[in-house]
C-alpha cells in the first residue's frame, strides 16, 4: 500500500493557473466520488485552497498510483488549459507524499511561512472524502497524523508565531494607506472561511464601519450579528464600495465581481483612497480595477510577497519544524507497517490450532470421547495462553516493529503461504 | 511614534542639542551684526538649514511622526556643510549689514523657503510610497515610512506654513520701496510663482484620504524652485544684497 500525490501549488504555478485548478466543495465531492467505481481506490484525499490543488490516493503500490495521478494530470491540463513546467515534478512517491500532507498542514509549504489557516483548510478537505465516501482508514490515520503535527508546530515551535495570515497583510497596507484603521469602513464581500478570518482581525479597531455582503445574505447575517456589522446580499456591492476605505473579497466565484467598467463608473466623483484586496481563487476584482488613480488593489501573490519580509523568525523555526514532521512521518510509517501485523498474528493462531488438530487426531482413536474432548479444550487454552503475551505484546507495540519482524515470523513460522490461503478463502 | 522608541528619544535629544547649539551661534552672529544673520549667501543657507531643522521639529511635534526626519536632516546637514565650507574664506565682521525691515523680509522668507523644502520632500515621499503601495513592492520605503495619509498632513501642514510666510515676505517687500523689476530676478520671480502654487495650496482643502497626486506634484515642483533658488543665491547672492 503506497500512497501518492499530485501537488500542484503556488511553487509551481501563478495564480492565473492555480485559480483554473481550484475546486468548489461540489465539485470536489464530485470529483472525489468517482475513485471508488473508475479506480478502486477508496483512500482519497484532496486539498484545494486558494494556493494549492494537492490530491492524495492510496493505491496498490507506487507504480499504480503514479499512473493514475499522471492521467488525472493529463485531464486536467485538457480540461482546464493549463500546463505543469515539469510534469513529474507535481506527482510524488509516496515518502514525500506522507511528508508533504504534513509540511503543508504544519504550514512549511505555505506561501506565507507558518500561516494557520491550513490546518482548517485541511480540515475542510477530510469532510470532502467523507462526503465522496473515501475517506478510508490509512488516508484517515495520515489526515490524522497531519493535524496533529500542524498543531505540534504551532505550540512546540515559533514557525506560527507573530501575525503573518493575508488578512494581516491586507490590513497592513490599509494602515499604510490610511495612517490608522479606527473610523474607517470596511467591505467584506464572502462570508467564507477567509472572510471570518477577516473580521477576528478587524475585531479589535475602533469606531470601524462594517458591511459584510454574501451570495446567501443569511451567512452575512450570522457573521454581520457576531461581528456587529450590516448584512447584505451581492447586489448592494455597487453602494458598499462607495461608502468603503477598503474593501476585502474572498468568495467562490468562478467569474470576477468587481469589474473595471462598473468601478471607473463607481468612483468617478471620488478622490479617496480605495484599498481593494482581493482573496479570492479565481479572483474576484478585475486586474484592470489598479489601474483607476484613487484604486490600490492587492491580490494574493502581492499580500504574500508583503508577509515575505517578517519572516525572518519563523524560518529560523524550520529545522525544528521539519523534526516534527519527521517525527510524526516515522510514526505514520510505522502505524503502516503495524497494518500487517494483524493478519501474520490471525495465521500464526490457526496455525498452531491446526498443529494441535492435526497431532489430536493422529491419537483420536486411542481416546474415548470425554477424554479428547477434555484434551481438545486443553489444547485450545494451552495455544492462547502461549501465544496471549506474544501477541498482546506485537499489538500494543505494532508500531515499533522491527521493519523485518514480520517477515522473519513468516518465514520462521511458514505463515506465507497459509496467509495467501487464507486470503482467498 | 514610528520606530523604536529608546532610539528616538535619544535621536530627538540629539536633534534638539544641535539646533539649540547651532541657535545659540545664530543669536551669537545675529548680536554681532545687529540684524537677521544673513550677511551673505552662506550665512544665510546655514538659517535656512536652521529653519528647516526647527520646522520639521514642529511637524514631528505635532504629528509624532518621525519617519521622514532622515530625508529632511539629510538636507540640513548639506546646507550647513556648504554654508560652513564657503562660509570660512570670507571676511570676519558685519559686511552687509541690513535694517530690521529687511531682516523680517529675509528670515520670512527663508521660512517660507524652508516650508516649500519640507512639503516638497514629503510630496516626493508622498508619491514614492503610493507608486511602491500601488506597484505591490513592499521594500524599504513601505517598511520605514509612516503612511500616505500621515505624510499627505505633514504636506499640507508644511504648505501653510510656507505660504504664509512668503505672504509676510512679499508684504515686507512692498515696504521696501524696492523697484518693480527686481521682481524679474530670477530668484523673486520664482519666490513668486512658489508663493502662488504654495498659497493655492494652502487655500484648497485637503479631503481626508485622498489621493490626489497634483497636491504631491506641485510639491515636488516647489522643491526643484527651492534648489533653484538655492543655486542662484549660492552661485550670485541675494537680489540687491
Amino acid at each position: 500500500m503506497k500512497i501518492n500525490c499530485l501537488a500542484l501549488d503556488h511553487t509551481i504555478l501563478p495564480i492565473e493557473m492555480r485559480e483554473r485548478i481550484a475546486f468548489t466543495r461540489e465539485d470536489a465531492v464530485q470529483f472525489l466520488s468517482q475513485f471508488r467505481d473508475r479506480y478502486q481506490i477508496e483512500d482519497v484525499l484532496l486539498l484545494s485552497t486558494c494556493n494549492r490543488t494537492e490530491l492524495y490516493i492510496l493505491a496498490k503500490n507506487s507504480h499504480v498510483g503514479f499512473g493514475i495521478l499522471d492521467e488525472i494530470l493529463a485531464n486536467w491540463q485538457e480540461e482546464r488549459n493549463f500546463r505543469v513546467p515539469i510534469r513529474c515534478a507535481a506527482i510524488h512517491p509516496h515518502k514525500v507524499a506522507v511528508k508533504r500532507l504534513l509540511r503543508v498542514t504544519a504550514g512549511l509549504e505555505s506561501q506565507i511561512l507558518g500561516e494557520s489557516e491550513i490546518l482548517g483548510q485541511v480540515r475542510v478537505a477530510k469532510d470532502l472524502s467523507d462526503e465522496a465516501g473515501v475517506a478510508g482508514k490509512v488516508i484517515l490515520r495520515l489526515w490524522e497524523r497531519a493535524l496533529r503535527c500542524g498543531k505540534r508546530v504551532r505550540s512546540e515551535t515559533h514557525l506560527g508565531d507573530g501575525a503573518l495570515s493575508v488578512a494581516y497583510g491586507a490590513l497592513r497596507i490599509a494602515k499604510k494607506i490610511h495612517g490608522s484603521l479606527a473610523g474607517l469602513s470596511f467591505g467584506i464581500i464572502g462570508a467564507g472561511e477567509i472572510a471570518e478570518l477577516v473580521l477576528k482581525n478587524l475585531d479589535g479597531i475602533e469606531g470601524k464601519k462594517l458591511f459584510i455582503l454574501n451570495r446567501s445574505p443569511e451567512r452575512a447575517e450570522l457573521l454581520a450579528a457576531r461581528f456587529r456589522g450590516e448584512a447584505g446580499s451581492l447586489d448592494q456591492l455597487s453602494d458598499t464600495i462607495s461608502k468603503c476605505d477598503v474593501v476585502i473579497c474572498s468568495t467562490g466565484s468562478q467569474s470576477p465581481i468587481i469589474k473595471e467598467n462598473e468601478l471607473t463608473a463607481n468612483l468617478a466623483d471620488r478622490s479617496r483612497s480605495l484599498l481593494l484586496v482581493d482573496l479570492g481563487l479565481p479572483r474576484d476584482i478585475e486586474p484592470g480595477c489598479g489601474n483607476l488613480p484613487q484604486v490600490f488593489l492587492h491580490n494574493l501573490d502581492d499580500l504574500a510577497r508583503l508577509i515575505e519580509e517578517n519572516l525572518e523568525e519563523r524560518r529560523n523555526a524550520i529545522p525544528e519544524a521539519l523534526e516534527v514532521v519527521d517525527h510524526e512521518a516515522h510514526r505514520f510509517e510505522l502505524w503502516l507497517n503495524g497494518l500487517r501485523t494483524e493478519p501474520a498474528l490471525l495465521a500464526l493462531r490457526n496455525a498452531m490450532k491446526d498443529a494441535c488438530h492435526f497431532e489430536l487426531e493422529l491419537v483420536k482413536d486411542e481416546l474415548d470421547h470425554e477424554t479428547y474432548e477434555r484434551l481438545r479444550v486443553l489444547l485450545h487454552r494451552l495455544v492462547k495462553r502461549v501465544l496471549h503475551k506474544p501477541t498482546e505484546d506485537i499489538r500494543s507495540h505494532g508500531e515499533e516493529l522491527e521493519p523485518r519482524f514480520l517477515e522473519r515470523l513468516e518465514s520462521l513460522f511458514q505463515l506465507e503461504d497459509r496467509g495467501e490461503s487464507e486470503e482467498s478463502s | 511614534m514610528v520606530g523604536d522608541s529608546k532610539e528616538s528619544t535619544t535621536m530627538g535629544r540629539w536633534i534638539l542639542g544641535t539646533t539649540s547649539l547651532h541657535l545659540i551661534a545664530l543669536v551669537l552672529r545675529g548680536v554681532q551684526v545687529g540684524a537677521c544673520p544673513v550677511a551673505s549667501q552662506w550665512e544665510a543657507f546655514s538659517l535656512l538649514a536652521w529653519c528647516i531643522a526647527v520646522l520639521q521639529m514642529i511637524l514631528v511635534k505635532i504629528s509624532s511622526d518621525r519617519s521622514t526626519l532622515i530625508y529632511i536632516f539629510s538636507m540640513v546637514f548639506l546646507l550647513q556643510i556648504a554654508s560652513t565650507s564657503f562660509s570660512l574664506g570670507m571676511a570676519e565682521g558685519p559686511e552687509g549689514v541690513i535694517d530690521s525691515l529687511k531682516s523680517v523680509h529675509a528670515f520670512s522668507a527663508l521660512v517660507g523657503v524652508a516650508g516649500i523644502a519640507i512639503a516638497g520632500v514629503h510630496g516626493v515621499l508622498w508619491i514614492m510610497l503610493r507608486n511602491s503601495i500601488k506597484n505591490g513592492r513592499f521594500g524599504y520605503l513601505f517598511q520605514r515610512l509612516s503612511s500616505l495619509e500621515e505624510l499627505s498632513r505633514l504636506n499640507r501642514l508644511s504648505t501653510g506654513i510656507a505660504a504664509a510666510a512668503l505672504t509676510l515676505t512679499l508684504s515686507t517687500s512692498l515696504f521696501l520701496n524696492r523697484p518693480f523689476y527686481e521682481l524679474l530676478n530670477p530668484e523673486a520671480a520664482v519666490t513668486l510663482v512658489l508663493w502662488l502654487i504654495f498659497g493655492l495650496l494652502a487655500l484648497i482643502p485637503r479631503q481626508t484620504g485622498s489621493v490626489l497626486v497634483i497636491r504631491a506634484w506641485l510639491s515636488l515642483i516647489g522643491f526643484c524652485g527651492v534648489i533653484f533658488i538655492i543655486g542662484w543665491i549660492a552661485i550670485h547672492g541675494f537680489h540687491k544684497q
